[in-house]
């Protein structure tokens, strides 16, 4: 199988705060990707340089064939959706997604086909003309969602996607995740609720104090917490492999 | 009782941690805050007997008048000081009522009030507000007055002056506070107020401006007014003839403006709970607006690239709806207008230079100011596009370029022709005005980008303010680039200089000037956004 995401050595400073050290992952193309860990671990930090948001402070990476320092290549080929969605306030979902196409210089009749199949999918069409600012949480992750797939990329980052949604709008974006990854997108997924991961993931990793804990299939994680622990499943695995971190 | 002095100690202790800890985040903003102070401090105090002061400062003021008081010659002084008492005042008004009006917390869903009672909570913003006030406009006041005591050799007016200034400052900051309040009521409430904030904020800088620019007529009307009742109080013992029933007035009313602060803002907060109002729902754009809107993304999208295209559209669109940034704009020019009246009224002839500055001025001033706060929560969505930084600074550059390029050259033109200036001085003012406009809004990106707060940029949901001082910056570079047009007309008016030729240098050097500032500016702007990490 192809990598969609390889990383080696990866490590991320901020002054005397060592964020990442040592990540080395290797993701297959086309897979769900679960990246867990306690807050302040480290996650977002490595899908900031992932993303190219951020540069490393040393170790290399490549996203979709490209290293991450070429900028240019890899945000072309991936999308990010962070915690907050990235919305203005002011413009509606339609006009939105619009300027969403228009800066990843997608031509006029592609955006506006994309645009009305995906609202249609997303079941927002009949909110599209409404502006963002008078959205509900779930819509606003929907519609962040559509923006990062107008361009059809090859890896997604979703940090936190069911954060705060209800469970129609989870259920919608658990539907979306599973559709991405039969399309064959890879889909790295950054999520607090494991249940989530569980039922999503091929792959698990897990990052505690910026150092890649344990990483692999789903089922091989459980059940490594599962022999030196007495409970099953992932959420056993977590706080095992996390104990003495506190949230 | 004792439980609140401790819960209203404690938020202002918090408080001033913040302003302390945010301060320190922003030295670029401190310096200036100082540089401000510092003036108007040198400008109140004036001149000192010490040796080489004079190269300071010059001009007489409170410690000479203090001076003059014990000489015996100290007529007018009460007047000056009654002034000054309003000026002062003008000042703490302005602030809080500015600091109060832009305020993005939300009466309704503030933690705070879980926890304190209606009047601890109040005691603890106006006591906030009074720290604000205390360490900006009031110090002046307190060196200002300490400065006339040690002219005039009088401890007791040094103690005097102290209270006087507390209570002055005190009293303003209680009155206006809930004016405040009022005002944010007003903007939440009522969509068509919001929608004007710009006219409004603008009359109100306007205002403020001209009465520190024009302090003599300002004396004359601010010391007939109670507020100068607190310079009695100051000077009640310095012999100059200070009312005593007004001195005790000016006290007595400190305590009682508190009382009626705090209650009044209880009532604004009770109705503002109840209401159920919200400005800023959706409404369709007047079609004008969209066909404007259409007219300029043609524009646009002829001269850049479709994401760069896409970035001045949208900044277009989110100003049209939310034209909180153009306040800014609005209010540069009337805080500022008073200099220029003042450039004007001694070389009228500059009119037209002095006009197409101050639209270049107001064009940049606004989203191009805090692009990283304007963009703010989407900031990833452009960061994350190919080549997207290079586009967003492009994509504003142009948003501001294009209105302001026409507008400016516009306005110097329409100026020189309205005063009835020759050919050659109409044509030197337009090519000035589209000079500075092209190049303002390039400035003012590289100024917001090096002074912005990026520590707060991803965490706005809306268009942003700029920062106070990429503000300053910007608006002193483009005035330094406007000011060898002033300094040819000056030529011209002195005959040193031919008309053709002193509008050649003028448009040859404003040209240099514009093009060296706009390349290092855009230069700098865009290495800053690519070195930029969220």
């Amino acid at each position: 199988m192809p990598l969609a995401i390889e990383t080696e050595s990866l490590r991320k400073e901020y002054g005397d705060t060592v964020a990442v050290t040592g990540l080395s992952l290797r993701v297959e193309s086309g897979s769900v990707y679960g990246f867990l860990g306690p807050n302040g671990a480290g996650k977002t930090t490595t899908m900031r340089m992932l993303t190219t948001l951020t540069a490393p402070t040393s170790g290399r990476a490549r996203v979709a064939g490209a290293s991450i320092e070429d900028r240019a290549s890899v945000t072309s080929r991936i999308g990010f959706l962070p915690d907050v969605p990235p919305l203005y306030d002011e413009l509606t979902a339609r006009e939105q997604l619009r300027y969403a196409g228009g800066i990843r210089d997608l031509p006029a009749e592609t955006i506006r086909e994309r645009v009305s199949a995906l609202l249609d999918r997303f079941d927002l069409s009949d909110d599209a003309d409404r502006r963002l600012g008078e959205y509900s949480r779930g819509m606003r992750k929907r519609v962040g969602l559509i923006q990062i797939l107008l361009h059809d990329p090859d890896v997604v980052f979703l940090d936190e996607p069911t954060s705060g949604l209800d469970p129609r709008s989870a259920r919608t974006m658990r539907r979306v995740i599973e559709d991405l990854a039969d399309d064959e997108t890879t889909v790295f997924l950054s999520s607090h609720l494991l249940t989530v991961v569980e039922a999503l993931a091929d792959r698990v990793g897990v990052i505690q104090d910026g150092r890649l804990v344990t990483e692999g299939p789903l089922d091989a994680v459980k059940r490594e917490a599962q022999r030196d622990g007495e409970s099953e499943g992932l959420e056993a695995a977590f706080l095992e492999m996390t104990e003495g971190r506190s949230e | 009782m004792e439980t609140m002095v401790r819960q209203v100690g404690h938020v202002v202790r918090v408080r001033a941690l913040r302003g302390v800890r945010r301060a320190r985040d922003r030295p670029m903003v401190s310096v200036l805050y100082l540089a401000a102070v510092s003036f108007a401090l040198l400008a109140v105090v004036g001149r000192l007997p010490v040796s080489g002061y004079e190269a300071v400062w010059s001009d007489s003021g409170a410690y000479a008048a203090g001076v003059a008081v014990a000489d015996g010659r100290g007529v007018g002084a009460l007047g000056t000081a009654r002034g000054l008492s309003g000026l002062l005042a003008v000042a703490t008004c302005y602030g809080v009522l500015v600091r109060t009006a832009q305020r993005e917390d939300d009466e309704r869903t503030d933690h705070r009030r879980l926890a304190l009672s209606p009047t601890a909570f109040f005691t603890a913003e106006l006591l906030d507000q009074l720290a604000f006030a205390g360490r900006l406009v009031g110090v002046v006041g307190v060196a200002g007055g300490v400065a006339f005591a040690a002219g005039a050799a009088s401890p007791t007016t040094a103690v005097t002056t102290l209270v006087a200034v507390a209570a002055l400052v005190a009293t303003a900051v209680a009155v206006t506070f809930p004016v405040a309040l009022g005002v944010r009521l007003a903007f939440r409430h009522y969509p068509r107020v919001r929608r004007h904030r710009l006219l409004l904020g603008a009359l109100l800088v306007s205002v403020v401006g001209f009465a520190f620019v024009r302090t003599r007529s300002s004396f004359a009307l601010l010391s007939g007014l109670p507020v100068g009742w607190y310079a009695d109080l100051a000077l009640v013992g310095a012999g100059v003839g200070a009312s005593g029933g007004r001195a005790v007035a000016a006290l007595v009313g400190t305590p009682v403006a508190w009382w009626l602060g705090i209650a009044t803002a209880r009532r604004i907060t009770d109705y503002q709970r109840a209401d159920a109002g919200k400005a800023g729902e959706t409404r369709g754009d007047p079609a004008i607006v969209t066909r404007l809107r259409v007219a300029g993304g043609r524009l646009v999208s002829r001269v850049a690239s479709r994401p760069t295209a896409a970035v001045a559209r949208v900044v277009w669109l989110r100003l049209w709806r939310e034209p909180r940034a153009l306040l800014f704009s609005g209010l540069v020019v009337g805080a500022t207008a008073g200099v220029g009246l003042v450039v004007v009224e001694t070389l009228p002839t500059a009119l037209p230079a002095v006009v197409a500055t101050y639209v270049a001025v107001a064009t940049g001033a606004g989203v191009t100011l805090d692009p990283l706060g304007t963009e703010g929560t989407a900031l990833p969505l452009t960061l994350t596009a190919p080549h997207g930084r290079e586009r967003v600074v492009t994509g504003y550059a142009l948003s501001a370029a294009v209105p302001g390029t026409a507008l400016s050259a516009a306005a110097g033109l329409g100026t020189a022709l309205a005063i009835g200036a020759s050919p050659a001085a109409c044509v030197g003012a337009a090519l000035v005005g589209s000079i500075l406009g092209a190049m303002a809004p390039v400035v003012s990106l590289a100024a917001g980008l090096r002074l912005s707060p990026t520590d707060a940029a991803t965490g706005s949901r809306g268009v942003g303010l700029p920062p106070l001082g990429a503000l300053s910056a910007f608006s002193a570079v483009v005035a330094l680039i406007g000011m060898p047009a002033i300094a040819a007309t000056a030529a011209i008016e002195s005959g040193s200089m031919s008309l053709s030729t002193a509008m050649t240098v003028a448009v040859a050097a404003t040209a240099l000037l514009g093009l060296g500032a706009g390349w290092y500016a855009f230069r700098d702007a865009v290495g800053r956004l690519d070195r930029y990490e969220p």
